[in-house]
């Protein structure tokens, strides 16, 4: 070859290179969605962005139960569907470079069919925490609006009603309710106790939004906030009047709402009625609440079990798993040594003993768990990485069913 | 290839992440200005490598005019194996590497790449690249308790997209890194005495800076303004370790080869005396004292044949 022809070369194999280095595929992929049970149910969120079910017991897909259709796409979940006895919720996402849209949408659980005359609710943004319901509110935590760059996140409340199958002069024109915005993304989840919303957001904040839809005229949505000083992803866990809920920092909160509401403006701990944790690493699942104890782990693969009343760790050393613990632990109701259900984001539901952290075993998924495992009679759910829905039986251990999300087949 | 990928994030992507997270905290909790300092760092660690490929292009090109010599001698023969053998060796002698030239742009490739991802792990937009933003850390990066980094500078998102950007950002930063890149390959760039590579070199004068300030469009904003500032480095390198007397030259436009002075022969170690003599004969007429700065190569290169032929017949 000719210098020329290698200079040429080499400029093109340099311009090709960058390009190719430089357009990697940077969407998003999901496939965090835990199962969620109703009736003879188990209903899943796909990789793909597709709703299904499979029958509870023989573990078998409904064919004529799906949305949307394969032709459809919306984009990625990662929050698990909020399921109720009419309805499924879902959001959606997907990017195209940093351009994203996400699509909020309810579904029959007769026939999954779209129960909003307009279909989806769509905003030019991320949301990646799972829905919550009030009433006939649907709520959710976005990242910033793509025309409204002041805002870093939103709370959204959006009217839930269906109305596709009704006249069009009663149907829901803005399905928009009200919004709060806050100064960093929210990709947790919301909860909802006692009229209130409750999230963590990236400006490393916990916020309490009054969510009634009769708000006195000038009084502020904003109930009170807490400031960390880690960014929050992990949904909040409300027990009774206490919240529990760990940040990026690595510590480990336990606020109580009563004390907050009193006074809004403050912004320290009550050592009183209130503790935190340092733990090893930064926390995105929400814990586990047991009777003694407050169950947590760590993007760094530990995994905590805190006195619920003074946030010490009850085990003399936090218990390593392999991998990191995206999905919350989940406490199985088994017959004999009380158990942890942990899963781990390299391999496999880790079982340890809830009393001393001991490791019992696992439930064997032969791939990557994201997504919090799901107990019902007698049997555990479990979606992995490698699109599978796995039932496992909690007393043998052993898998029971196994079905592929993506093409309904049969696990291999 | 499991192990070529342990080897890329440990030797490239975690340090260049903890760097570039490291400096964010140090520098306000500033991106832009961390970029900026980690370029000048990475400038700085290149720069023996920068000095050597400037010496390198320097010594390459005082030799043009011995090579065009050999390319003459074997011309009539068709020896192309014994042609190729002896230009090897007069490179050799004179301790000249044709692909050292390019060693700092083989590794600025990885640089970009690997900042490019780095920028995306830093500020990540996905779930999945936040989770394992974790992992990048090493332990005792004090980083780690301020994630997320912000990504604004100057009122652009740094991980944002160029052609996202707000006006006039969108449009400026692919000319900035266009026009930069044009002129740092511009006084880099040694002139040749062959027609065919001054042709080649003007060709990836234009070429390369087009197609980066069109690639520009599709970049993070981080990365563009990487780019934009390790051009402005180089060219700030190339103007340091120019001779003051010889710097008006730089920005001239020139395609073909100086006159090899005994200065500029004088890098090529162990160049013999008869080297030398072969050296200002033949060719001297070619490369005149101002560079030899034509933009008619072809024409020069016609006569430069005449005057060869007539040498010949005497």
């Amino acid at each position: 070859m000719s210098a020329r022809g290698a200079a040429i070369a080499f400029a093109l194999l340099v311009a090709l290179s960058t390009v190719l280095a430089c357009t990697g595929n940077l969407s998003p992929s999901g496939g965090w969605a835990s199962p969620v049970t109703s009736g003879d149910w188990v209903y899943q969120a796909t990789r793909q962005g597709s709703l299904i079910r499979v029958d509870a017991k023989t573990g078998l897909r409904d064919p004529a139960w799906q949305f949307p259709t394969e032709d459809q796409k919306f984009g990625v979940i990662y929050g698990t569907p909020l399921v109720t006895d009419n309805a499924v919720y879902a959001a959606a996402y997907t990017c195209r470079g940093d351009k994203c849209e996400a699509r909020v949408y309810a579904v029959s659980t007769r026939d999954a069919t779209p129960l909003w005359s307009e279909r989806h609710f769509a905003l030019e943004t991320q949301i990646v925490g799972p829905l919550a319901l009030s009433g006939e509110t649907l709520l959710f935590g976005t990242a910033d609006i793509e025309r409204d760059r002041g805002r870093q996140g939103y709370l959204y409340a959006i009217d839930a009603r269906p109305d596709a199958d009704k006249p069009l002069s009663e149907r829901i024109g803005n399905r928009l309710k009200w919004r709060v915005p806050v100064g960093g993304k929210i990709w947790g989840g919301v909860t909802v106790a006692n009229g209130v919303a409750y999230f963590g957001s990236m400006d490393r904040s916990i916020y309490a939004v009054n969510i009634s839809d009769q708000l006195a005229a000038g009084a502020s949505r904003v109930l009170w906030t807490f400031e960390a000083e880690g960014a929050f992803v992990a949904r909040p866990v409300v027990a009774g009047t206490k919240i529990y809920v760990g940040d990026f920092r690595g510590q480990f909160y336990k606020l109580d709402v009563e004390a907050r509401a009193a006074d809004r403006t403050r912004r320290t701990l009550d050592a009183r009625r209130e503790w935190s944790t340092e733990l090893e690493g930064w926390v995105w699942a929400e814990p586990a609440i047991g009777d003694t104890a407050v169950f947590a782990g760590t993007l760094g693969g530990k995994v905590y079990a805190l006195d619920i009343a003074t946030g010490r760790s009850s085990w003399a050393t936090p218990t390593q798993i392999e991998g990191q613990v995206i999905g919350s632990p989940t406490i199985l109701g088994a017959p004999g040594t009380p158990t942890l259900a942990v899963p781990s984001s390299k391999e496999d539901v880790w079982l340890l003993d809830l009393r001393s952290g001991t490791v019992l075993g696992e439930f064997n998924t032969r791939a990557a768990v994201d997504a919090t495992p799901v107990v019902r009679d007698g049997f555990v759910y479990i979606h992995s990485r490698n699109d599978q829905l796995q039932t496992f039986a909690i007393s043998s251990r052993a898998r029971v069913n196994c079905i592929q999300t993506i093409g309904a087949k049969a696990c291999s | 290839m499991e192990f070529l990928g342990i080897l890329w994030t440990e030797i490239i992507m975690r340090p260049m992440i903890n760097s570039i997270a490291l400096l964010h905290v140090l520098l306000f909790d500033n991106l832009g200005l961390a970029i900026i300092v980690f370029t000048v760092i990475i400038s700085l660690l290149m720069l023996p490598l920068t000095i050597r490929q400037t010496n390198q292009m320097k010594a390459m090109s005082a030799l043009q005019p011995k090579v065009k010599a050999l390319q003459e001698k074997y011309k009539a023969g068709g020896d192309r194996r014994k042609l190729s053998s002896e230009t090897m060796a007069m490179y050799k002698q004179a301790g000249v590497s044709p692909i050292g030239c390019l060693g700092p742009m083989f590794i600025q490739m990885p640089i970009w790449i690997g900042l490019y991802q780095a920028i995306f792990r830093v500020v990540p937009p996905t779930p999945e690249g936040l989770a394992s933003l974790a992992k990048a850390f090493y332990f005792w990066n004090p980083a780690q308790t301020s994630v997320p980094l912000g990504s604004d500078f100057l009122g652009m998102d740094l991980v944002g997209l160029v052609s996202g950007q707000p006006i006039p950002f969108n449009f400026l930063f692919p000319v900035l890194v266009g026009v930069s890149m044009w002129i740092q390959q511009k006084i880099t760039t040694m002139p040749s005495p062959d027609p065919k590579q001054a042709q080649t070199n003007m060709m990836m004068l234009w070429m390369l800076p087009i197609m980066f300030a069109f690639f520009a469009f599709q970049f993070p904003a981080g990365l563009a303004l990487y780019i934009l500032f390790s051009n402005v480095i180089r060219v700030g390198i190339q103007w340091f370790v120019t001779e003051p007397a010889q710097r008006s030259q730089l920005f001239k436009l020139r395609n073909s080869a100086p006159q090899p002075t005994a200065a500029a022969v004088e890098p090529a170690r162990g160049t013999s005396d008869s080297d030398k003599e072969k050296q200002t004969d033949g060719d001297s007429s070619v490369h005149s004292e101002d560079g030899g700065r034509s933009n008619r190569p072809r024409a020069r290169y016609a006569r430069t044949q005449a005057r060869r032929s007539r040498n010949r017949r005497r």
